[in-house]
């Protein structure tokens, strides 16, 4: 088999494991709230920039970054949840899409004032050497790592949501926020909390892409629309759906800034994305079973 | 011996949208009894749930429940002090297994309670326990009935308020329903029955509040009630009508 077609793949299926992350956030929150959060990739933006100013030298400083953008960032999305988003959502119409698009334009011109130097990064802060190679594949570490990372993440957050009981708080807010409401459940709160973790999900992949990916403002809205990608081809049947849609997505990306010509790679990603709408708009994992 | 009153409601107007649909209506409910209240299609039953829920905006001069007052309290709090309704449409979570459903019931109790909770509503309802790995979505209507009944005593409440439950059910599965709210009641649960149906509420209840367009036009025991001209000819009358034509 060609090692170029390899290692191409394998790096665009780690991509994907990161966009399967990012997505997840996006997921949770749609999938609990109804509400399509347009500031999402701006929240990976926040994690990116987070990391940025805490410059971590070692390998512990950066997990310990990790950790506390993932606190900032659902600390951010907790009142982002309170003082933007619900005051809408008692309202008809659609004001939450207003709010968080301009949200994420807002956001874009304070990473822009604030970090005026474009497309910064930081260096491999991973201990296991810079890159892995075998058999004429190479890749960079922080790329398996962020890879490995988004995966392990993605399955604790997994578990969190089908076999907790605060999961199944969560899932019963997706399924009938009436019934929700009928057993006792504090709405308000689960959405407050869902949002906080949706966002700690993104900021968390943020930390992850940083050391493979440069920052620039202008991402956020880039990424927004890759997780929203992800949370159209993964389907609302289930989690699993969303992490298979992020490898698509990463795969499709990898293979076409390789094998199509120049811009054409951008434009193959959402020809698949429509491809898959045509052909399965129910998504990938959607499950039959509704009352 | 006075009546202690688990619900104690006086004035209660209710907006849905702009026009107030409940207007001014009074209602107490004892502990251990079983009230019905009863009125055709668009009477404001729903409605006046919903304003005792809190999922509608409502006023109400007093709103009294098991000696607290509910107004003010978002719905889930209103839920987590005892009142629990179970309404029309079910809002189960089709997705989610029997068990699942009936465990979220108990989200307000606490974990040791869930087990004997558990246990009566499968004895009361045997048919959940076979399907207890089932998604709920692919239940009949008459056993996503129970499993609504069952959900909702597993929060083992003060009170218990059914909304139609024998809404859209096979003549059958209404039976089983109506004796099983008849033991939920010989239990001691406290149960507000609201029905279109008034055979099947008076033949449950023992007292009764007869609601329309928004206000309670006649109250009293269903006996009484029954054999009043008011309930025999606005709402016996045409079933009594139909048995003097039918050969």
């Amino acid at each position: 088999m060609n090692a170029t077609l390899v290692q191409v793949t394998l790096t665009g299926l780690l991509q994907g494991l990161i966009y399967a992350l990012i997505g997840l956030g996006l997921y949770l929150i749609f999938n609990v709230m109804r509400v399509v959060n347009f500031a999402h990739g701006h929240l990976v933006l926040v994690g990116m920039y987070g990391m940025l100013i805490l410059e971590p030298r070692t390998f512990g400083d950066y997990l310990l970054g990790l950790v506390v953008m993932a606190l900032v960032a659902a600390a951010i999305g907790y009142l982002i949840e309170r003082f933007l988003i619900e005051p809408g959502l008692a309202r008809p119409g659609h004001s939450q899409l207003v709010i968080t698009l301009g949200l994420g334009i807002v956001l874009q011109y304070v990473f822009q004032v604030l970090f005026p130097e474009p497309f910064e990064s930081i260096p491999n802060p991973y201990p296991w050497g810079e890159a892995f190679a075998a058999f004429g594949v190479t890749i960079s570490m922080p790329r398996i790592a962020a890879g490995v990372a988004s995966l392990v993440l993605g399955v604790l957050i997994s578990i969190l949501v089908y076999w907790t009981r605060a999961g199944s708080i969560i899932r019963a807010c997706a399924e009938s926020l009436s019934g929700a409401m009928h057993v006792g459940v504090n709405v308000r709160r689960t959405y407050r909390l869902t949002f906080a973790l949706g966002a700690a999900c993104a900021a968390v992949a943020g930390g992850l892409l940083l050391p493979i990916q440069p920052v620039s403002p202008i991402l956020g809205l880039e990424l927004t629309i890759k997780a929203f990608v992800v949370v159209v081809i993964g389907g609302s049947g289930s989690l699993w759906g969303t992490a298979v849609a992020g490898v698509i997505l990463g795969v499709a990306e990898a293979l076409g800034s390789v094998y199509a010509p120049g811009s054409l790679a951008t434009s193959l990603v959402y020809a698949l994305f429509f491809l898959i709408i045509l052909l399965r708009p129910q998504g990938i994992a959607r499950r039959v079973a509704r009352a | 011996m006075p009546v202690e009153h688990v619900l104690q409601v006086e004035g209660l107007k209710v907006r849905r949208g702009r026009s107030e649909v409940v207007r001014g209506v009074d209602l107490v409910v004892g502990r251990g009894e079983c009230v019905c209240l009863v009125g055709s299609n668009g009477a404001g039953k729903t409605s006046l749930i919903e304003g005792l829920l809190g999922v509608l905006p409502a006023r109400c001069s007093r709103l009294m429940f098991d000696g607290e007052r509910l107004d003010g309290l978002p719905p889930w709090e209103r839920v987590r002090r005892g009142l629990v309704v179970v309404p029309q449409e079910r809002d189960l979570f089709a997705g989610m297994t029997v068990r699942e459903n009936l465990m979220l019931g108990a989200t307000s109790r606490t974990r040791r309670r869930e087990s004997t909770a558990l246990d009566r509503v499968f004895s009361l309802f045997p048919r959940l326990k076979e399907r207890s790995g089932q998604a709920a979505g692919t239940l009949s209507g008459g056993e996503r009935t129970m499993l609504a009944l069952g959900r909702a005593l597993m929060s083992e409440p003060k009170m218990l308020v059914l909304d139609e439950p024998s809404l859209g059910l096979a003549p059958k599965v209404v039976g089983v329903i109506v004796s099983t709210i008849v033991d939920i009641s010989r239990q001691g649960t406290t149960l507000l029955l609201v029905e279109q149906n008034i055979h099947q509420a008076f033949a449950v209840a023992s007292r009764a509040y007869v609601l329309e367009h928004g206000a309670v036009i006649a109250e009293g025991t269903t006996d009484e009630l029954a054999g009043s001209d008011l309930v025999r000819h606005g709402y016996l009358g045409r079933s009594a009508r139909g048995s003097v034509v039918a050969p």
